[in-house]
């Protein structure tokens, strides 16, 4: 019987944690995964109609592996995963948007911001970093939980510009590409004195 | 197979690329804060939405309650991890805290907690666990982390090219490249939809570029790793030129040292006459000359 020493020992245990990170990363990471619900291809007649072709029968191992592989495996790892936000998702600019969407900040009528647009570039700096692009994007499209703060944190700064401020308006309008044709507008929020209090 | 799994979780290289990778993520992350005080968000990332700032959802994994002293201190917190990390003494802990805190702000500030945030904290809590991050690291430590950090990489660019297959009308569409929306977009690129428009074969060859580059990721994991990192490279740079990604490109590039060895080694041997003599021994060739790995 062969002994084993205690750097072998040491070199098998390393291999084996490396090996588990390894796998587990690929689990959480794997590519094409992470969009996907639980409920995804669960309903028996849209599984046997994926049978049908080589991409629906693809579909349904990789919803099969979602379920029953991925998400058990992120649930495992939640209380390290979420505490630290290490979240193993990267669909990092999957595509662009299908209009030219651009915000807007009017102040008593008057055109202060415009993505974009480096003759209205009032607070340009600010609306454009990374931290805070995600708000403004997210309250063009109308679904951020955010907007209403967006738009106060804007009037705020605007009156601390020019105190005598009455109405800041922040919106978004959408054109066709390249964005010199009609405008429609995708979302309005309003604040006014006296109470300031943003408005939809 | 599993003793050449052993042995090559067992193999060494030189520190070096790790520890440029170490010193660059914490560069990234302290000009990333920066950038929050000189784009005048700090109100707005670091209070929450009752005291003036803008984020109206707390996650329930923030360890303090919302109140106008957590986020500048999570805030300040992270920036002295950052400082630690680069001048010591204690890097390995101040790379835990690092991790802790960059969660923390994330935590309280969810809409700006981005994929490079995870890829750092993914990379500093890999770091943590390797000898790179001793206060006195040895010339030559374990290639695990380094091997690690290419397969989180991998997954990184492969699961970005494969995001972007589903496109529609796609990246070679040669009416509307999706390349061309994403860098003309007015919220975030720079280029002017306008001018641009009339050349939509560039932008065609420019996606096609970046999904061979992003589904051959596997490549870094090959011999050919340092080529590819040529190429990743100057994704990147092209991303700085056209869009206004922050921190984004400037983390990304971070990493590369490990990629680009052997040539980062080279690199560092041919700077070293130039060097002070303090960086000189932190960064100079190891007194033993190392047996490259070019795995």
């Amino acid at each position: 019987m062969s002994s084993i020493t205690a750097d072998e020992l040491h070199a098998q245990l390393r291999a084996a944690v490396v090996a588990f990170v390894a796998v587990t990363m690929l689990i959480l990471g794997f590519p094409g995964l992470d969009g996907m619900t639980e409920k995804w291809m669960t309903d028996p007649g849209d599984r046997a109609k994926a049978q049908r072709t080589l991409s629906g029968r693809l579909q349904v191992v990789a919803a099969d592996t979602n379920r029953w592989v991925r998400l058990p495996v992120e649930r495992a790892l939640a209380p390290l995963q979420r505490p630290l936000r290490l979240a193993q998702s990267w669909s990092l600019y999957g595509s662009g948007p299908d209009r030219v969407v651009r915000g807007e900040v009017w102040v008593d009528g008057e055109l202060w911001f415009r993505s974009g647009d480096p003759e209205h570039a009032w607070q340009s700096s600010f609306l454009r970093f990374r931290k805070i692009r995600p708000v403004l994007d997210t309250t063009c499209n109308g679904n951020s939980p955010n907007a209403r703060h967006l738009v106060a944190f804007l009037a705020a700064r605007a009156r601390r510009e020019r105190p005598e401020t009455r109405e800041v308006m922040f919106r978004c309008t959408a054109t066709r590409w390249p964005g010199n044709g009609e405008e429609k507008e995708k979302a309005r929020w309003t604040t006014s004195a006296p109470d300031w209090e943003p408005r939809q | 197979m599993i003793a050449r799994w052993v042995a090559f979780t067992s193999r060494e290289i030189d520190a070096r690329p790790l520890r440029l990778v170490q010193v660059l993520v914490a560069v990234a992350i302290l000009g990333d804060l920066l950038a929050v005080v000189r784009r005048g968000a700090l109100e707005a990332v670091l209070l929450p939405a009752s005291l003036g700032g803008m984020s109206e959802t707390f996650s329930p994994s923030a360890w303090f309650p919302e109140s106008a002293w957590a986020g500048p201190t999570w805030f300040g917190v992270l920036g002295l991890s950052m400082v630690f990390v680069l001048v010591g003494p204690w890097p390995r802990a101040a790379l835990l805290v690092g991790v802790v805190s960059s969660a923390q702000l994330g935590h309280m500030y969810m809409p700006g907690d981005r994929a490079i945030d995870r890829i750092l904290r993914t990379v500093m809590l890999l770091l943590l666990f390797s000898r790179a991050s001793d206060a006195r690291p040895p010339a030559r430590i374990a290639a695990w982390p380094a091997d690690l950090l290419r397969w989180l990489l991998v997954l990184v660019y492969l699961q970005a090219g494969i995001a972007k297959l589903d496109a529609r009308p796609g990246f070679l569409d040669p009416e509307l490249p999706e390349l061309y929306a994403i860098m003309a977009e007015p919220l975030v690129g720079r280029l002017d939809p306008l001018f641009w428009r009339p050349y939509p074969l560039l932008f065609v060859a420019g996606g096609a570029a970046t999904l061979a580059l992003e589904l051959s990721a596997p490549l870094l994991l090959t011999r050919w790793c340092r080529w590819w990192a040529v190429a990743g490279a100057a994704l990147h740079l092209g991303l700085v030129a056209t869009m206004e990604l922050g921190m984004f490109p400037f983390g990304m590039l971070a990493l590369y040292p490990v990629l680009l060895s052997p040539w980062t080694e080279q690199l560092l041997d041919r700077a070293a006459p130039y060097l002070p003599a303090g960086l000189r021994a932190r960064w100079g060739p190891p007194e033993a000359a190392p047996v490259r790995d070019s795995a």
